[in-house]
């Protein structure tokens, strides 16, 4: 047993941990409303026991502190299919624009990369044209008004697509700085958690530092690492340190052929960036792939177009009688990469078309033909041109569905998390096993919707082969 | 939107496919599913019920109609999978969490560490 005044101590003790207790819940009910506030309950510690006689008796709590309701299990989750969510985000906000230009409604009637499809049209339909008249000079003129219109379409898609990739380089860059800035912070609170509280919860100070690094998942795919005395360090998905614990590594940018690299340190971490997530992820997603990928297809269409037209219009008699050497219609292109930017009409005077085929005279009509044909002809990667614009238009929309569709899915799993978030470490009255309960009940219902809608579909399509979830 | 009107709505499926959109309906599953709003999904659980009564129902030219909506919410209907996949996932992390409290899990001592449980075992038990 312990003395009277032992037991008064233990009295007071008591007071005052309640005291200290009722302060943390009207901290909690006054930041009700602070954006990354985390809730606290009063952490209890018993002190140690009083000895006396060589028996022990317990002396009652003290109240430590307040320890934040916070998971870091469940906040690195969110943070992690935060940074899926805002890269697919950004990349589609991208797609987007790129796959405006291609479209149809996107641009004047006359001249636009929506009209590239009806173009190559026009184009070889001039040439049919020409067929029927090959003397005509109006129709002459007309071949060569429809070569201008596709020449100036395809090589100012690629100029915007140019545009758009200066754009998306500038962007990152500006993203890159809010990481420093938002890793800099960190090291800071780091610093200061270390200092002030290396064995328990920091509360507004943890609460700052989790605030940033939801932040900073935003920017970029990040690894948390929680180190001593609760430190933590950062790594890039790649694994290049961007804190660890009190000191930062900022990225730094760099030109390399044109193209801004992103380093830490001495290494180049462009590519490791590229997949991270995030809105860097994102946006060096559409610089370094989707744009790359268009502009590629672009730019075989220009260059086989162009290759091949004029290798026929070389093969042919032109009204001045000049045989094989009529000359080029469209700009020579020695190679795919950049062909179609430099697409372009060289070819001025409508008389140096050639028409008729070697051996017909200036009035045949035989190579018209034969150039009017490449519209059927399949010797754009093994498409016609038209075949080969349009299944790269297509392939660009999946693109953008495909994405999209991932986007929408990890946006509903950031919601449902940031509720179970909620519920643990905002200050409010649910309390986290009914949360659960809710989330359960929600995912069964889901299922069952899921199910029934199966059926629905099977029935319709008449399949018998149902859609899974997998 | 009421219930009787999804009824109303729900009755004419196969029958008028510009006053009702099958697509509209999963989408509204998903944002559901999102928010965790699980009376909601029952509500649209009941509705798909119905719409599978009436599916069974209708007429051959109905039949195509039902068809051609099914096949115009494709993009919706792969939504809301991924959505329930994730879900499944999200719920997996709790149930994980859930054991670590209760002290199921080894990493459960990361947790105490946290200082989340501290105070526990010191003192004169």
């Amino acid at each position: 047993m312990g003395t009277i005044s032992s037991a008064f101590a233990m009295t007071t003790g008591a007071l005052e941990a309640d005291q200290a207790a009722l302060n943390v819940v009207a901290n909690n009910v006054a930041n009700a409303n602070t954006p990354g506030y985390t809730e606290e309950t009063p952490t209890w510690q018993e002190n140690d026991p009083i000895t006396l006689n060589g028996s022990s008796s317990g002396s009652g709590p003290t109240e430590t502190g307040a320890s934040s309701m916070r998971d870091r299990v469940l906040t690195e989750r969110i943070d992690q299919q935060q940074q899926l969510a805002s890269a697919s985000g950004t990349r589609l906000t991208a797609l987007n624009s790129i796959q405006a230009l291609f479209s149809v409604d996107s641009g004047t009637s006359t001249s636009s990369a929506g009209d590239i499809g009806n173009d190559l049209t026009s184009f070889f339909d001039s040439f049919s044209s020409l067929e029927g008249n090959p003397t005509s000079s109006s129709l002459r003129q007309e071949v060569l008004s429809a070569a201008s219109t596709l020449a100036s379409d395809v090589s100012g898609a690629a100029s915007s697509l140019a545009s758009q990739k200066v754009a998306l380089n500038q962007e990152a860059s500006g993203v890159a700085s809010q990481v420093n800035a938002l890793t800099a912070s960190i090291a800071q609170l780091n610093t200061q958690i270390q200092t002030t509280s290396p064995d328990s919860d920091a509360g507004t100070l943890e609460d700052q530092r989790e605030e940033d690094v939801s932040q900073l998942s935003q920017f970029v795919g990040i690894n948390q690492i929680t180190t001593e005395n609760n430190g933590l360090s950062i790594t890039t998905t790649s694994g290049a340190t961007l804190v660890s614990e009190g000191s930062s590594n900022p990225i730094e940018t760099g030109l390399q052929d044109g193209v801004t690299h992103f380093l830490v340190g001495a290494t180049d971490v462009t590519a490791g960036l590229t997949t991270g997530g995030g809105q860097l992820g994102g946006y060096l997603t559409a610089r370094d792939i989707d744009i790359p990928s268009v502009t590629a297809s672009l730019d075989q269409l220009a260059y086989s177009v162009s290759t091949q037209v004029n290798a026929l219009n070389n093969a042919g008699t032109d009204m001045d009688g000049d045989s094989a050497n009529a000359g080029n219609i469209f700009s020579e292109s020695k190679q795919v990469a950049g062909s179609a930017l430099s697409m372009g009409v060289v070819m001025t005077d409508p008389n140096h078309i050639a028409a008729a085929a070697t051996g017909e005279g200036t009035g045949g009509s035989a190579n018209a033909a034969a150039i009017a044909a490449l519209s059927k002809a399949s010797f754009v990667n093994g498409q016609t041109p038209s075949d080969y614009y349009s299944s790269f238009v297509s392939s660009l929309g999946a693109t953008v569905t495909e994405v999209s569709t991932e986007n929408t899915a990890q946006n509903a799993s950031v919601t449902q998390l940031q509720t179970q978030n909620d519920s643990l470490s905002a200050v409010n009255l649910n309390d986290e096993a009914s949360a659960m309960t809710t989330l359960e009940r929600s995912y069964q219902a889901a299922s069952q919707v899921f199910s029934m809608l199966n059926t629905i579909i099977a029935s319709a399509l008449n399949l018998g082969d149902q859609t899974t979830v997998s | 939107m009421g219930e009787r009107n999804e009824r109303e709505m729900i009755s004419q499926i196969g029958r008028n496919r510009r006053y009702i959109e099958l697509k509209d309906f999963i989408r509204e599953a998903s944002r559901a599913l999102a928010k965790l709003d699980a009376d909601r999904l029952s509500e649209l659980r009941s509705l798909f019920q119905e719409l599978s009564r009436v599916a069974a129902e209708v007429d051959v030219k109905g039949q195509a109609r039902l068809t051609l909506q099914v096949r115009d919410a494709s993009k919706e209907m792969k939504v809301f999978a991924r959505v329930i996949e994730a879900t499944r996932d999200n719920l997996q992390v709790l149930y994980r969490l859930r054991d670590s409290r209760d002290g199921n899990l080894e990493y459960s001592a990361f947790l105490r560490g946290a200082g989340v449980f501290r105070g526990s075992s010191n003192g004169n038990d």
